[in-house]
């Protein structure tokens, strides 16, 4: 690999990392936060390196595959078919505040909604953005005007009933959407983001106005329940893969191979758990060693 | 079984309003006329009852209640259940909510176990510090101390007054910290926070759709146990002899589920019965 | 100018917080560097609310104004549920200002579910039973969907249809009468191969959220920004 600057900076930031913690040590200074596993810092830098590698390569002209996913590939047949039957699309995001740890979740719908804008710009299709989520109603509407305008149809966009800010409380929410999907009879109902027990209610909705319907959470709980009800689905990580192609920019794309270096991490920690355990040792109390003097 | 029989079968079986309507009689249906049926008590729901029985008398507990309205019907009958056994046993319990909704959450339970809670002394046996914003930082907040996070009780009362206060303060001071909760971020805070810094022992109550992902803090003893539902209410207020809502409910549970099963069951029928006339033909 | 507004300062202040949070999780040093740590952290979460809370109030103009138009323009389909939910809105807004009064003419009360009648009453006898009533329509949903979705197609939708119905009966009474053995085949299916699934999602998803950190931080990701690139 060339050393550019980028790489450079990189291993710069790594080298005074290293630096400091053995001059902490040495020192006997409480670097380190005595109640956090030093692992789980050092587990979050490998997983930054290794993607920020990988969108590296790729800056240089290296090529990688990321497989199809199916439920990526829906979404367009999905708006197509709403337009053929003259039926409005419908997306949502879920409710709550962006600032809570669901906040990766909301960008990564945010990201398939910018997908979905422009291809309901391409279609001519209508669609309806319903939002549980204030902080983004701004952004919203600033994606969905820029997906009819990058089709050439900025007259399409209306930002009264392309952009409904609904609740951010859970069952109203719910509610309103089941309301939005029924009244407006959408021909397609496409729903990524963090949900909870009321995306049943909405999907069910979609099921009975016979919409197709694309689906994805990171949330386990409910990943069975759209598996169940939706034609596709994405499953946990995919929806943050999706956000990334929605982009349309390889080198985006490309960080997902960090997410690839974490299982395989696990992988072997897992394995390496084992074979020590056989041996009488405990790979956890290696794991939760703390950074912590006397 | 032939082919008019299926339609006739797919027809019945697969129209919603018939199944809604039995469904709405086989909710109510128990509660009008009790069925009795026996509840068994789980080794999960044992376990967790043994270990609280063998916390000291008189120790201190913390409990966390985190959920709505809507999710009252399945932890509040656990929750009862719970503070009935500490009680008993004279534990003295730290309430806090992490949610909006938690103080009035905590009004409606305090007037559902008005019998339990008005043999208490507020302020000595029990301490309600009301909603306190923040998140997971508040919980790691609370748990390097209390009186540094908050300064004033629920109702308004300055923290020093309260002698409960006096005696606990941070997260190692307690026991046992329950967590009743109708999200799954809560767990992962409370574990984070309470479990890997100082090892304070957790016990969780669920939702039954959220614990098959909070399972795996339980199965990797981060948690002693976990409450699931009305199933392990109604086992536990057998145990601790209070019967509620969770055995009440329980007919109302196994009738439902026995009517979907059923409809489950003539679905398979009616699939199978068509795919295999159509292989033959 | 406008591009360093629209997109270099919120990017600037994103990858900062970003940088600062997990300074603030993973590093001590010190009992006071450690405090202003906390503290910072704390009080970053009560800025997200603080936040959240104009941005509720930019929320609720919003819905004003679609409701409005849709009381225009909508026809029965829409409008009477348009007039009700404008209603409610003005409401809140009057029992908002019935709050301010009381806090005012009594501060130690504060503006709080509990210490507001007017709120608790709305929240207790309009808003918890709705809420719990629209919970409640999700068992006639399951039913449905069960009907449809639970049928033994192939070996793979077998193994499903028959740990549900392991599952479903072990969380009932009946479980326990029809074999005595189900609850522990139950907590079993719960504790073993539940657990294994469960595992490697919640990872999936955890390692998913790190890269999308990761392209916040170096500018990738701007969707947030309401732009697509």
């Amino acid at each position: 690999m060339r050393i550019t600057k980028d790489i450079f900076i990189l291993i710069t930031i790594i080298l005074s990392i290293i630096l400091i913690s053995i001059v902490a040590w040495v020192s006997k200074i409480q670097l380190y936060n005595p109640t956090r596993p030093l692992s789980s810092f050092i587990v979050l830098l490998f997983l930054l390196i290794a993607g920020y590698l990988s969108i590296h390569r790729v800056k240089m002209g290296g090529t990688f595959s990321v497989r199809d996913i199916a439920a990526f590939n829906a979404i367009e047949e999905g708006i197509a078919r709403s337009v053929e039957m003259g039926r409005p699309i419908h997306m949502t995001i879920g409710y709550g505040s962006i600032s809570s740890s669901m906040a990766p979740q909301y960008i990564a719908g945010l990201g398939i909604l910018s997908h979905v804008a422009r291809m309901a710009g391409k279609y001519g299709a209508k669609l309806i953005t319903t939002l549980g989520v204030p902080e983004v109603i701004a952004s919203v509407e600033e994606l969905v005007r820029e997906g009819y305008a990058s089709a050439g149809k900025p007259e399409l966009f209306d930002p009264v009933y392309n952009v409904r800010y609904l609740t951010d409380q859970q069952f109203a929410y719910a509610s309103a959407v089941q309301a939005t999907i029924v009244r407006e009879n959408v021909g397609a109902n496409i729903v990524v983001g963090p949900f909870y027990a009321e995306s049943l209610i909405f999907m069910e909705a979609g099921n009975m106005v016979g919409a197709f319907q694309v689906a994805g959470t990171a949330r386990e709980t409910q990943i069975p329940f759209f598996v169940l009800v939706a034609d596709y689905s994405f499953i946990g990580e995919e929806i943050f893969a999706a956000g990334a192609m929605a982009s349309g920019d390889k080198e985006s794309l490309a960080a997902i191979r960090g997410q690839d270096a974490g299982k395989l991490l696990s992988i072997a920690l897992i394995l390496l758990g084992i074979l020590m355990l056989i041996t009488g040792y405990s790979l956890t109390d290696l794991l939760n060693w703390v950074w912590k003097f006397g | 079984m032939n082919m008019d029989t299926l339609a006739l079968v797919d027809k019945v079986f697969g129209s919603k309003i018939l199944l809604y309507i039995l469904l709405i009689a086989a909710l109510i249906y128990p509660f009008a006329s009790p069925l009795g049926i026996p509840v068994s008590i789980s080794s999960r729901t044992m376990q967790v009852y043994n270990y609280v029985k063998s916390l000291k008398p008189g120790c201190y507990v913390y409990m966390e209640i985190y959920y709505e309205v809507a999710a009252r019907g399945e932890l509040e009958p656990n929750v009862v259940a719970l503070v009935k056994q500490l009680f008993d046993k004279d534990c003295k319990i730290v309430f806090v909510s992490l949610i909006g909704t938690g103080p009035i959450v905590f009004s409606l339970l305090r007037s559902t176990a008005a019998d339990l809670f008005n043999t208490k002394k507020y302020g000595v046996d029990y301490v309600y510090l009301g909603y306190v914003s923040g998140q997971e930082a508040a919980a790691a907040s609370l748990a390097k101390s209390i009186k540094g996070t908050v300064s004033v009780d629920n109702y308004g009362n300055r923290i020093e007054t309260l002698p409960l206060l006096r005696e606990v303060d941070k997260a190692t001071d307690f026991s046992l910290a329950i967590i009743a909760s109708s999200g799954t971020d809560t767990f992962n805070w409370y574990v984070r926070q309470w479990y890997t810094p100082y090892n304070v022992s957790l016990l969780f109550v669920a939702l039954s759709v959220i614990a098959p992902s909070v399972e795996p803090f339980v199965g990797a003893k981060q948690a002693i146990g976990m409450l699931v539902g009305q199933r392990s209410a109604a086992e536990y207020e057998l145990l601790v002899g209070r019967k509620g809502l969770g055995l009440a409910s329980m007919d109302s549970q196994s009738l439902t589920h026995a009517l979907i099963l059923v409809f489950i069951a003539a679905g398979n029928v009616v699939y199978w019965g068509k795919r295999l006339r159509t292989k033959k033909k | 100018m406008s591009l360093i507004v629209k997109r270099v300062i919120p990017q600037l202040i994103v990858s900062i917080i970003l940088i600062v949070m997990i300074v603030f999780y993973f590093f001590y040093v010190n009992k006071s560097v450690a405090g202003v740590f906390s503290a910072w952290d704390k009080a970053l979460s009560d800025w997200a609310i603080i936040i959240m809370a104009f941005a509720l109030m930019v929320g609720g103009a919003d819905i004003f104004r679609y409701h409005l138009i849709q009381i225009r323009k909508a026809g029965m389909k829409q409008a009477p549920f348009s007039i009700v939910t404008i209603l409610l809105e003005l409401v809140m807004i009057a029992f908002a200002l019935i709050g301010f009064y009381i806090s005012y003419i009594n501060p130690e009360s504060g503006i709080s579910i509990t210490t507001q009648p007017q709120f608790a009453w709305l929240y207790t006898n309009v808003y918890a039973p709705s809420d719990t009533a629209v919970y409640s329509i999700l068992l006639f949903y399951i039913a449905s969907a069960s009907y449809r979705a639970f049928t033994a197609k192939n070996p793979t939708a077998a193994l499903l249809l028959a740990v549900a119905v392991i599952v479903m009966l072990g969380n009932t009474s009946l479980g326990g009468l029809i074999w005595p053995g189900m609850l522990s085949l139950r907590d079993w299916i719960m504790t073993v191969p539940n657990t294994a699934a469960f595992r490697p999602i919640t990872m999936g998803a955890g390692f998913g959220a790190i890269t999308l950190g990761l392209r916040l931080l170096i500018w990738r990701e701007v969707s947030w920004l309401g732009r697509r690139e």
